[in-house]
């Protein structure tokens, strides 16, 4: 009792000390509970999105660049897998395959192509305006809005990849048609797009003036090929039509594929299929990488 | 109340060392100790309250052999038996004069802070001319007024051994006296021996006997 009379007379004698001294020492408790705080919520989240992914198919590689790459929309960049991967999960009618395209970004915020399936996986609806219609548009999510200012009937420019790849990745211009509200996982920091989109950026796909125009018949100039071609680098309902692609889509990439397995039987069925270590494709459980990487 | 029997004390093993073959203090007394500094006082001071243990030899104080008793009970004995005035007053700034004054029953659980005591603070604080003084803080009051609380704080436990170590060498010429015969006058009261440790040879008339220190000093090589 008396130390406790002398303590709190000593506080309250040199109070400006004392606060001094009790902020110090609050922050230095503070500091390991904030990052103890930090870690596990980071954890929670890593571990929780995991676990709402069934199954993930990449290329044979690094299981977490597949599951950074794929979930979180990270800058790893894993080999892509082709479209014929996804087409086959399809006539294994062993699940829903979801195509994941996330090589590119805008604004700093990475641009994920993927089919309107991942909507419904995700639960994700547009807060505002609408969800993916038309090529070429595009529903942010809540953080991006946030962070680029941008809302429904603005545009979005995606990143040049490379100033001297004259062969494609040229600038997009995509409107932006939805705003998904904030879900506090990497879905509010994603640009997402139609797949087709993705492969327009790619430059696999693209829209240009006729390479024989009907001043050109009528001259009767037959004409095969024209340098002097305009090549679109927005898409609107005037041009959409002339957007095409070159090859087969089987040979398509996408960076991922996130697959919801009918039930566990399939599930288990599909693993099995791509337990060759020869394959050149993967498939994983990505709760599993979560788990073992979380502590990172 | 103090006698002290062929001790020795040393500070390392080449450092200064104190032999006192025979000292005494009656119940009472005013003794006053002189000597150069470094002579050793304020050392036989603090082996006398207990704060250091002599190499041998015997120090009782008030029937109780201080050497010999154990480093809690040393504390103990010190804090209930012995009244303590230094030169540097030594009062805690953050608490105000009645609380220095109370402050050794806060430190030890072998006095009980009562009524009695605060009563008797109070009276010590007046008959010091400080009794309007007891809410102020150290900072607020001059060095006499600093001084005279730590003279009521040695005297508050109703010890019967006051020690002092240059209690009034910070003070003014006037002050000294002043300070001084208060101490005597409420030591009397009490009936408390009073040991003095003082550089200052005016005062040394107020005394019932001096010790002149430098005879008990092992100067090294001899």
């Amino acid at each position: 009792m008396n130390a406790l009379f002398l303590a709190y007379a000593y506080l309250r004698y040199h109070w400006a000390r004392s606060l001094v001294l009790v902020l110090v020492a609050a922050l230095i408790m503070f500091v390991p509970v904030a990052t103890q705080t930090l870690l596990s919520t980071s954890e929670r989240a890593l571990v929780a999105r995991g676990e709402a992914t069934p199954l993930l198919m990449g290329s044979r590689g690094s299981q977490l660049d597949l599951t950074m790459a794929a979930l979180y929309f990270s800058d790893e960049r894993p080999n892509p897998v082709a479209m014929r991967e996804v087409e086959a999960v399809w006539d294994s009618g062993l699940g829903t395959p979801i195509p994941v395209h996330t090589a590119f970004s805008s604004g700093g915020f990475r641009i994920v192509g993927t089919t309107l399936d991942y909507f419904d996986f995700r639960a994700l609806s547009p807060a505002r305006g609408r969800g993916l219609s038309l090529l070429g548009e595009a529903v942010i999510g809540a953080n991006v809005a946030a962070t680029l200012g941008k809302d429904v009937g603005d545009t979005l420019v995606s990143a040049p990849e490379n100033l001297f790849d004259l062969d494609g990745v040229y600038p997009l211009e995509m409107p932006i048609v939805g705003v998904l509200p904030p879900m506090n996982t990497p879905d509010d920091q994603a640009i997402f797009v139609d797949i087709k989109t993705a492969w327009v950026i790619q430059g696999i796909g693209h829209g240009h003036e006729d390479v024989v125009t009907a001043a050109d018949i009528a001259a009767g100039t037959a004409a095969l090929a024209n340098a002097a071609v305009v090549q679109y680098q927005r898409i609107t309902e005037d041009n959409i039509d002339s957007f095409h692609f070159h090859g087969s889509q089987d040979d398509f990439p996408v960076s991922a594929v996130i697959i919801v397995p009918n039930d566990i039987r399939s599930g288990t069925i599909l693993k099995g299929r791509y337990l060759d270590t020869e394959g050149p494709t993967q498939l994983i459980e990505p709760a599993g990488v979560c788990m073992i990487h979380a502590p990172l | 109340m103090v006698r002290v029997d062929n001790i020795t004390f040393g500070y390392g093993a080449d450092g200064f060392r104190l032999r006192v073959p025979e000292f005494a203090l009656g119940e009472g007394e005013r003794v006053a100790i002189v000597g150069p500094s470094g002579s050793g006082k304020t050392t036989l001071l603090n082996l006398i309250a207990g704060i250091l243990t002599p190499e041998s030899g015997l120090i009782d104080v008030a029937g109780t052999e201080v050497s010999k008793l154990s480093e809690g009970d040393r504390r103990r004995f010190r804090a209930s038996r012995i009244g303590f005035v230094f030169q540097d007053f030594a009062l805690l700034d953050y608490l105000p004069a009645r609380q220095n004054i109370l402050y050794p029953y806060r430190i030890t659980p072998a006095l009980t802070l009562d009524q009695d005591a605060r009563d008797r603070a109070a009276e010590l604080a007046a008959a010091c001319g400080i009794a309007d003084k007891l809410d102020r803080h150290p900072s607020q009051l001059s060095q006499g007024e600093q001084q005279r609380v730590a003279i009521c704080r040695a005297l508050v436990t109703q010890p019967k051994l006051i020690l002092s170590d240059e209690a009034t060498g910070n003070l003014d010429p006037d002050s000294k006296a002043r300070i001084l015969d208060l101490l005597f006058e409420q030591a009397a009261q009490a009936g408390a021996a009073v040991l003095a440790v003082t550089h200052d040879h005016e005062l040394l008339p107020r005394f019932g006997r001096v010790l002149d220190f430098a005879q008990f000093r092992e100067v090294e090589g001899a």
